[in-house]
């Protein structure tokens, strides 16, 4: 970690090459699909390389890895914002019948088309929450709020999916975004 | 209506999401007295707990090489610490004021192309006798480095490339730039966004495509070279990205193998 920060391209490679498959997760539920993942976790990786000397170790290099990520993700589908998604998302999510497919994609398919229905700000939430497996704490950190907005955003975040994937119970009354 | 969960008047109530999250996450231990004493609650929280499996259910991996594309292209955007001591150094007093009287030289030449004047940098460069005087948009071809290996020896000898490469301008669009052997003024001012600029031999210097698109360089390419790195025959293309405050402009290089445009070093200078 010392030596990558000084820029010795062997550990740097290490380093990258060692948090690429979960980065590259995070981007992958991020995006909601493989394209813009791929070219997303690239921006990622080259956030954090730029980004490493200033790394000041006040927090684990995971969590500091996965705000750059966040940020680099979000900037990057930002800039694609208006170009045309993959799977249509503008009706309600159907499942595709398991018997004609397989299950894990339906499921796979699903889980993209829910997230991305979800403001951006719920999905970074619940992926680093349900994916990553961040505390809430780490969560206020990666994404620079309170850890009160942590928990009503990953709260919005699940219902909008629970209520996306049809196998929601009636609907108790939505928390507020609360500090 | 929300429960309290300090309340003990809870038949009537229900757990709201928020609360329902926060007891999947340990956050809410309260909300376990109202659970499995309420069918609706109890559904909702399976409802979360289903969602909040979904998103960490299996994530697909990265497409084939996306990695190798990923990691080089860092690489390629990192600052090498072996090549740190390379930076140029503070020019003498003497030297910043030759090269105010050079830019006054190229800019007066430069409106002299512009204004239709004779293209006599296409000519210098053709002729190997490329000069600074050529100008933001054109790529000079350094010809053939020859064997080499060694990091330092290339930054070395892409510096002396690159005294006479053109002087980094922030990218303009639309901007008129000296136009190639076989290109109109017209088909170049249409291409000057970085890494599209004209070279002086007329073609597009090979990899150029995948290394802009893979890496994203920050700057217009401004010189390409052959040579064959540790025995393997390759390009070396560099951009130059513009100043950035009192920031002095630097060039990133990337050298690629020529057969499959892989990356063989990056470095900065």
């Amino acid at each position: 970690m010392a030596a990558a920060g000084r820029g010795d391209r062997d550990a740097l490679n290490t380093l990258l090459r060692r948090h690429y498959r979960s980065l590259h997760a995070v981007c992958r539920r991020l995006a909601g699909n493989d394209a813009d993942a791929a070219d997303a976790a690239q921006e990622a990786l080259l956030a954090i390389v730029r980004g490493l000397p200033g790394f000041d170790q006040r927090s684990r290099f995971a969590t500091w890895a996965y705000r750059v990520t966040v940020n680099a993700c979000l900037d990057e589908l930002r800039r694609r914002s208006r170009r045309p998604v993959p799977v249509d998302d503008t009706g309600p999510v159907s499942r595709v019948a398991p018997t004609a497919v397989d299950e894990a994609v339906a499921v796979r398919l699903d889980i993209d088309a829910a997230l991305r229905r979800l403001p951006e700000e719920y999905r970074a939430a619940v992926v680093l929450r349900d994916l990553c497996g961040l505390d809430y704490a780490e969560i206020a950190e990666v994404l620079d709020i309170p850890a009160g907005t942590v928990r009503s955003r990953i709260a919005r975040g699940r219902a909008g999916v629970a209520d996306a994937l049809g196998n929601s119970a009636p609907t108790p009354p939505r928390p507020r975004d609360t500090p | 209506m929300t429960i309290h969960l300090d309340d003990e008047h809870l038949d009537d109530e229900h757990l709201d999401d928020e609360q329902l999250s926060a007891y999947l996450d340990g956050q809410e231990p309260g909300a376990a007295r109202h659970l499995g004493t309420c069918a609706r609650c109890d559904e909702r929280l399976a409802a979360l707990r289903d969602a909040a499996a979904a998103i960490a259910g299996r994530v697909p991996g990265p497409p084939a090489g996306a990695e190798e594309r990923a990691v080089a292209g860092a690489l390629a955007g990192a600052p090498p610490a072996s090549v740190v001591h390379l930076r140029r150094r503070r020019p003498a007093p003497w030297v910043a004021a030759a090269a105010a009287i050079a830019a006054l030289v190229v800019g007066a030449g430069a409106v002299r192309l512009l204004r239709g004047g004779p293209s006599t940098t296409t000519q210098a460069a053709r002729s190997g006798r490329a000069s600074s005087a050529l100008a933001a948009g054109t790529v000079l071809d350094g010809g053939d480095l020859g064997e080499l290996s060694d990091a330092r020896v290339l930054a070395e000898r892409l510096r002396t490339g690159l005294a006479e490469a053109p002087v980094a301008a922030q990218p303009t669009a639309g901007k008129t730039s000296v136009p190639g052997p076989a290109q109109s003024t017209d088909q170049q001012a249409s291409r000057a966004s970085p890494g599209a600029a004209a070279t002086v031999s007329g073609s597009r210097p090979p990899c150029a495509a995948e290394a802009q698109r893979t890496y994203g360089p920050p700057g217009p390419l401004v010189y390409t070279a052959s040579l064959r790195w540790e025995g393997t025959p390759a390009v070396a293309l560099v951009y130059r990205a513009p100043a950035e405050g009192t920031r002095p402009a630097r060039s990133q290089v990337l050298v690629m193998a020529r057969a499959d445009c892989r990356l063989l070093v990056a470095q900065l200078i």
